[in-house]
């Protein structure tokens, strides 16, 4: 990485796939954002946004429509190969990996394909596996791993060759929840050692966690970006009111009220309502208790609270 | 060994049905030499074993090499080796050539159905000859299973055919009768193809030094490159083409 450029610097991207009888669709429509070095910032945005292309395009496996992207001080597309050689790549999913050589064999082979000779690609590989918990598993084929060990697998490879920027693309998906608490410790450390970190997920626990700023997208534009305390400053007067298992009639009894919050009940049964100032919250607490709901927890709003608030349910929605 | 070449092996070895070819292939040997047997004609023997051998070249090009990169973007690998710093073609190039390798054992297993099997002798006339040819014959195999392994890529049922480049190019290699015999069109093709220019030169060379050696083993050698660079130009293409977003990176 050149000393005073950033780990990465994206300036008006746009990356338009054309054809079909779709026509032509802007899955990234003049996106700019910048990530200093050393530091991790969170992609937050839902299916379609243009989360999965901007990594891509970052690790070159798609050239930007226009606009300009460096990786390390590389431009993406002219120098293309010297950001692959500053990029570690990990894909969330169970593909990626040869599922019947070992992880040894995989990571091995990838060593080869950074250009590293074979004793110092064996020799790193042995490091990164070790390091990752994976050492006594280095010999098994990876197609008997489970979901938690192959993203270890994943993430061995991409720093086999010692990047200077990751890019880790929805790496907890479909993990069991201490799966995704290990791997997010493994980050931790990297962060400690000064990696820069893009982190597209889902999951908003963990970019509010593991990030200095979070930049939520959203149709291929980006609709807020900020440390996640700048973002949830805006939310700061809310309070997010809980109960586990409201009794039936409960989100109708506060919309009758009125001077509530706005009430959703999911699937599970959960009420949640989100209050804005005291007045409110007293209000709300007030109805909940004359519902008869017990099990009340009261919450500052967090990430996913900031994320609803900008960005609308398409998915679920009827149109 | 390098990795490319060592991953290769791997993946050929682990996965034992795209052996199967090595089994069944020589098969064929067992048919030719019983009807050579039958009909008297131990003097074709070696022309019999040599045809069973270039079938099986061919064949485990056709449908083993081929199958590199659908295999690759099958297993989620496309996308990931697409983005590493050293040359995908490149390792490609490398990995095609060693699986293509796992089937030049099938010469000895030929000759051993043969020898032993059927009491034939076979011995070459002019060893030197017969090794040059081969391994050019053995290039062109490569940049066959190259262009192949693209086009499998970027023609979507392409695979379909896989059955139909078997046959025809037996007959159009001069393998099944001799290639003077097709119709004219055909002839041609078959004449500027280095799978018949290969097949000629090795079978000639089990009887004799072949006439016109060196001038024969050019024509071979430039054929054989001509193969390899179309190969490699095609995967460049489509390797581009995914760049561009033309080409699904997952199976």
């Amino acid at each position: 990485m050149t000393a005073a450029s950033p780990g990465i610097e994206v300036t008006d991207l746009v990356r338009v796939y054309r054809g079909g009888k779709a026509g032509s669709r802007h899955a990234l429509d003049g996106i700019s954002f910048t990530v200093r070095r050393g530091e991790t910032v969170g992609l937050l945005g839902p299916n379609g946004a243009g989360k999965t292309t901007l990594a891509r395009v970052l690790s070159t496996l798609l050239t930007p429509t226009s606009g300009r992207v460096r990786v390390a001080g590389y431009d993406v597309v002219a120098q293309a190969r010297q950001v692959r050689a500053s990029i570690g790549l990990v894909l969330g999913g169970e593909r990626g990996l040869y599922g019947r050589l070992t992880a040894d064999q995989n990571v091995r082979y990838w060593a080869a394909m950074c250009g590293l000779g074979r004793r110092e690609g064996r020799q790193r590989t042995r490091e990164v596996l070790r390091e990752l918990g994976l050492a006594e598993h280095a010999d098994r084929p990876v197609e008997r791993f489970s979901r938690g060990m192959l993203q270890r697998v994943h993430l061995a490879r991409a720093l086999v060759a010692d990047p200077a920027v990751l890019v880790l693309d929805e790496p907890t998906a479909g993990m069991d929840p201490n799966a995704a608490f290990g791997f997010v410790e493994l980050v931790r450390q990297l962060q400690e050692r000064g990696t820069t970190i893009l982190l597209t997920t889902h999951d908003m626990r963990e970019a509010q966690e593991l990030s200095h700023r979070v930049v939520l997208l959203d149709q291929g534009r980006i609709v807020a970006a900020g440390r996640p305390a700048e973002l949830l400053s805006g939310l700061a007067e809310h309070r997010v009111v809980s109960v586990a298992a409201a009794p039936a009639g409960a989100v109708e009894r506060l919309a009758a009220a009125g001077g509530t919050g706005t009430a959703v009940l999911d699937r599970s049964g959960e009420l949640r309502c989100t209050v804005s100032g005291t007045h409110q919250l007293a209000r709300t607490l007030a109805v909940l208790g004359e519902a008869g709901c017990t099990g009340i927890s009261i919450s500052t709003p967090g990430l996913d609270d900031v994320y609803r608030s900008l960005i609308p349910d398409r998915e679920f929605s009827v149109r | 060994m390098s990795e490319h070449v060592r991953t290769a092996l791997l993946l050929v070895l682990r996965r034992p049905g795209v052996l199967s070819l090595l089994v069944f292939v020589p098969l064929y040997s067992v048919v030719f030499f019983t009807v050579v047997r039958q009909n008297g004609r131990p003097d074709l023997a070696a022309t019999v074993a040599l045809t069973s051998f270039v079938m099986t070249l061919w064949s485990h090009a056709v449908f083993v090499s081929s199958e590199a990169v659908d295999h690759d973007r099958a297993e989620g690998m496309l996308e990931v080796l697409l983005a590493a710093p050293r040359s995908y073609a490149r390792s490609l190039i490398l990995r095609i050539a060693a699986t293509e390798a796992v089937c030049l054992p099938a010469a000895a297993e030929i000759a051993l159905i043969g020898g032993w099997g059927f009491g034939f002798p076979l011995r070459m006339a002019a060893p030197a000859a017969f090794v040059a040819a081969l391994l050019l014959t053995f290039a062109g195999t490569v940049g066959s299973a190259i262009l192949l392994a693209s086009l499998f890529v970027l023609i979507r049922g392409a695979r379909t055919y896989q059955n139909a480049l078997t046959y025809p190019c037996y007959l159009l290699a001069g393998l099944v009768v001799p290639a003077s015999l097709l119709p004219r069109p055909l002839a041609a093709v078959s004449h500027g193809w280095f799978l018949a220019w290969g097949a000629d030169l090795m079978r000639d060379a089990l009887h004799a030094v072949p006439a016109e050696l060196p001038r024969r083993l050019l024509v071979l050698a430039v054929l054989a490159a001509g193969q390899n660079l179309a190969g490699v130009l095609f995967m460049r293409r489509v390797i581009r083409r995914a760049r561009d977003g033309g080409v699904a990176l997952h199976a």
